[in-house]
């Protein structure tokens, strides 16, 4: 049995892409700093080569006999770090508005979260492989079983979105915990039920506060259109929001759009990209793509990612190790809804959370800790029935 | 192997949502990317505006030049009320205009105000590094026009105003030089030339080609120079280089205010022009004015009187009326005229000399400058000879000197001058009318060899870049044969040494002209007043200058006569001209 090479090759282009765009797209934030033209280009490229070996390295590994010590050893050490990142000294945590989201070491900076993502889904992949099963279960003894997760997930609510004010990465862990408990063996009745308590828990997030109501808001104003035209009309005047402001970000990501057209203004040719949208190589990465290769040229690159996912998934389900299944089934939802998050977010389909792309946005935690889950992947790959 | 399978169906389950959770992603951006939306305006352009160009003294100082002005402006709803008092103070850091006058302006207008109009090129430097400054300090904010519903920010711009032409000489050189008027053009305030120099060459003088640059623009304006933008280079205007010189110039004129005053004068003209080239060396009035700031009373200081004031010339018409009978062979030097002592009636014209001589060798008539001889000699020229030989000198004709409004002058028509009468009256300086410049170029033919050249200002013109163009040559034209001019000139030169102009004599120099005391006509008759004249040639070894005086009206009583006004001045100019080097008296050879 042998790796699975396409998913490899799949990977690595398109964390090339990632480098290309990371040259393309930063030009005004080098000139605004003062920083030197190949800045960006320099690190993604050094990190995505850097991740690329790291794949080719992991995947050579016997998962029978690594998996477990990568997985779980990754998942103990990034919930150290984060738990004891609060309390480290300014010089050793880089913070953004009050939120110590990077730990400095000479040379470069880390963010644990984004390792922890796969720590974090090896760790339910590996427990829920030992506690649950397919067989039937009341719903009574399924809850009992599921509420040491939700205890543990609290605590990673409390160290990522409060401690690190980044609630798109715990949003992105939810939604893959409530599918991986899924599939790991409980029943629809319960899956419908958590999905039912979140959307209520949801709603009245929002409605408790004035400033997401505001969001919710302002997304509706520029979604509306679009929305709307699918309704009858006397629905959508009742529905129709007036002269509530586009955000700024969110308008000028369509406009970028709006502007590549369906063919684009060329590689280097966009203008949105020149300090109108200010994070255009991380969050805005697809926007800022979509203006210099059009809606065509990120089609093709969704059905890259897309090909990744199949990949993945059909690893997932040839594989008959219950920790290789969910795993690689966590990972691919790791990238389908971080994908999702940010493409929906870019278009104003939901409201913008800030998440990076997979293999696209600038950032080297992100995409290492990406090619560190793809590594498992492939070593897992070996053992599916492919 | 049962389980095996629903896991594969919820996989695939599962795949399904996820494909179609990325169809929705592709159908929204597709609609975008379609979708008829406003977008912002992504082009910007520049405008440099080309500036005209300068009069330049042949020593290189700027006689005219332009300077640019800028204004500062700003949209006081931009600015955050919160940092308006750090805008204040920083405006008026860099600006240097006081806080207070700032602030009256920002509260007399809720909307776009120029904070100032006049600021030069440094400053406005100064100002554009603020504004982006105070982008940076997020002093101006967004504002949505409640009409409209157009959100904007507008920060501190700077932008061009207009051009101020400046005088650095002031009074110097004027009129010559002239003066521009200003006019608006696309709310920028230019200027045109309005007499002079900077009338004559506005053409050349002109802006050539503002710099222009459009594409698209990133955040803060910078234009993006890719395939898709366009850029002009900014071409100024012409620099014209005189062959004047400022300092000649200047010394001749600080003489000139000297003898205005002593001679009790209406004006004094001088011309100091290349014998060989006709290329003006000076050219000064007593009569000035300051460009910079023209009043009232300098109305009349406003015309170049060398070129658009006409007069009688009197007696300086002698030697030009005595070369066109050398040139007809009329005449010989030697020949013996009779002056009657100095009062002879020709038909029922008395004629009168201020000499007694019974008896005057025909060159002596010049030397001594007697209208009774004159007035014989002339008979034997017939009309057309006559008329011709005015013609041929360029009287009744522009000199096409390169200023404009030039007067022409008038001479008899070939009907009158069949007429004894008129011939004698013509052939001493009446009964038509000439510019001193049309003089100063007939007296320049006896001092290079016959032959008339056109007199000229402007040496070369050149662009900033340093490419240079000389002014095309003008033809020249033989109006004597070689002979005659000698023989012109050493009658000239006798007039100098023994007669009229005695006074005008440089020890080392070959000096020579002739004096013209005119009486001006007014109301039908002659009234105490003259117009004094002295045109001649001041050569050395190397140089040849043609040299004219005119003393216009001198009140200073018994001082009307050239040979006490115009012809002491002559030599106090050549001495200017051996004092700054244009001359070398050759004190060895004997002259």
């Amino acid at each position: 049995m042998a790796t699975d090479k396409t998913l490899f090759i799949l990977s690595t282009f398109c964390i090339f892409v990632g480098i290309v765009f990371s040259l393309s797209l930063p030009v005004f934030t080098t000139l605004y700093f003062n920083y030197n033209e190949w800045h960006f280009f320099v690190r993604q490229f050094t990190v995505g080569m850097v991740g690329i070996f790291l794949m080719w390295s992991l995947s050579r590994l016997n998962p029978d006999r690594h998996l477990s010590f990568l997985g779980l050893g990754i998942f103990f050490l990034c919930l150290f770090l984060m738990g004891i990142m609060h309390f480290l000294p300014e010089s050793l945590v880089t913070s953004a508005g009050g939120a110590k989201r990077w730990i400095r070491l000479p040379g470069f900076s880390f963010a644990p979260v984004e390792f922890f993502k796969i720590g974090f889904v090896y760790f339910l992949a590996w427990s829920f492989a030992r506690k649950l099963d397919e067989s039937k279960k009341t719903l009574k003894e399924e809850i009992k079983l599921i509420v040491p997760y939700v205890g543990v997930f609290l605590i990673v609510i409390y160290l990522i979105a409060v401690l690190q004010n980044d609630l798109g990465q715990v949003v992105v862990l939810a939604l893959t915990l409530a599918v991986m408990i899924f599939f790991a063996g409980t029943s629809v009745k319960l899956f419908v039920i958590s999905v039912s308590s979140a959307i209520v828990i949801f709603i009245i997030a929002i409605i408790t506060s004035d400033h997401r109501m505001l969001r919710i808001k302002t997304w509706w104003a520029t979604i509306q259109d679009m929305v709307l035209s699918l309704f009858p009309t006397q629905i959508a005047h009742a529905l129709r929001v007036e002269n509530a402001p586009e955000p700024y970000q969110i308008s000028h990501s369509l406009n970028a759009i709006r502007h590549g057209g369906l063919f684009g203004e060329g590689l280097g040719g966009g203008i949105f990209k020149l300090g109108y949208l200010s994070e255009v190589h991380t969050d805005f990465v697809l926007a800022g793509i979509a203006e210099e290769i059009g809606a065509i040229g990120v089609t093709f690159l969704t059905c890259i990612i897309f090909l990744i996912i199949y990949r993945i998934f059909r690893i997932s389900s040839r594989s008959s190790n219950r920790v290789f299944y969910l795993f690689s089934l966590g990972m691919g939802l790791l990238i389908v809804f971080s994908f999702l998050m940010n493409a929906y977010g870019i278009t104003s389909i939901t409201p913008i959370k800030g998440i990076a792309v997979p293999f696209l946005s600038y950032g080297g935690s992100s995409l290492l800790a990406l090619c560190f889950g793809m590594g498992m992947v492939l070593m897992i790959s070996k053992r599916a029935k492919l | 192997m049962e389980h095996s399978d629903t896991r594969k169906i919820k996989i695939l389950f599962l795949f399904t949502i996820v494909f179609f959770g990325f169809i929705i992603f592709l159908g929204t951006l597709f609609y975008w990317a379609q979708i008829d939306r406003r977008l912002p305006t992504l082009s910007y352009e520049e405008n440099d505006f080309a500036s005209r160009g300068s009069i330049i003294s042949s020593d290189g100082f700027k006689i005219a030049t332009s300077k640019k002005l800028y204004k500062a402006s700003v949209d006081t709803r931009n600015i955050d009320p919160d940092k308006r008092t750090l805008f204040l103070k920083l405006y008026s850091l860099y600006s240097g205009d006081p806080i207070e006058q700032i602030d009256k302006i920002l509260k007399s207008n809720n909307g776009i105000v120029v904070l100032s109009y006049k600021i030069d090129a440094k400053k406005a430097k100064y100002i554009q590094s603020l504004a982006k400054k105070l982008i940076r300090l997020g002093v101006f904010r967004s504002y949505e026009d409640p009409k409209t519903k157009v959100t904007f920010t507008h920060g501190l711009s700077v932008g061009e105003s207009g051009e101020n032409r400046l005088y650095p000489a002031k009074t110097s050189m004027t009129p010559l030089v002239g003066y521009i008027k200003k006019i608006e053009q696309d709310s920028i305030t230019k200027v045109m030339g309005v007499k002079g120099i900077e009338r004559y060459y506005e053409d050349k003088l002109l802006a050539i080609q503002d710099s222009f640059t459009q594409g698209q623009r990133d955040l803060s304006n910078a234009i993006i120079l890719n395939g898709k933008s366009v850029s002009l280079d900014k071409i100024d205007g012409y620099d014209i280089h005189l062959s004047i010189s400022l300092k000649l110039q200047k010394l001749l004129e600080n003489l000139l205010d000297e003898r205005k005053k002593e001679f009790d004068a209406k004006e004094i003209v001088v011309a100091v022009m290349h014998a060989k080239s006709g290329a003006i060396l000076s050219l000064a009035s007593s009569n000035r004015y300051d460009p910079n700031f023209i009043k009232r009373e300098d109305y009349n200081a406003l015309n170049p009187s060398s070129i658009e004031d006409v007069f009688e010339p009197g007696s300086v018409m002698k030697s030009i009326i005595f070369s066109l009978l050398l040139r007809e062979n009329k005449v010989n030097p030697y020949d013996i005229v009779r002056v009657y002592g100095g009062k002879f009636k020709l038909g029922k014209q008395v004629i009168t000399d201020t000499h007694d001589y019974e008896w005057l060798s025909a060159e002596d008539v010049i030397v001594h400058s007697s209208n009774i001889g004159m007035a014989q000699l002339a008979q034997n020229l017939d009309a057309i000879e006559f008329y011709q030989g005015l013609k041929d000198f360029g009287f009744s004709q522009k000199t096409n000197i390169d200023l404009p409004y030039e007067a022409k002058g008038m001479i008899p028509p070939i009907q009158k001058l069949k007429s004894q009468t008129y011939k004698a009256t013509v052939s001493y300086g009446y009964g038509l009318s000439t510019t001193f410049m049309q003089i100063l170029k007939a007296y320049n033919v006896f001092n290079n060899n016959g032959r008339m050249v056109t007199p000229s200002l402007v040496s070369h013109i050149a662009l900033q870049n340093g490419k240079k163009y000389e002014m095309p040559s003008s033809n020249e034209k033989e109006i004597l044969p070689i002979s005659v001019a000698k023989r012109m000139q050493k009658i000239l030169i006798k007039t100098v040494k023994k007669g009229t102009g005695t006074r005008a004599a440089y020890e080392g120099l070959q000096i020579g002209g002739k004096t013209g005391t005119a009486h001006i006509a007014s109301d039908g008759g002659y009234a105490n007043n003259y117009n004094s004249s002295f045109v001649g040639f001041a050569n050395d070894d190397k140089n040849k200058f043609t040299i004219g005086v005119l003393v216009r009206e001198p009140k200073k009583r018994y001082y009307h006569f050239a040979s006490l006004n115009a012809v002491p001045i002559f030599r106090e100019v050549v001495a200017k001209l051996v004092d700054e080097g244009y001359l070398q008296p050759n004190l060895t050879s004997e002259q």
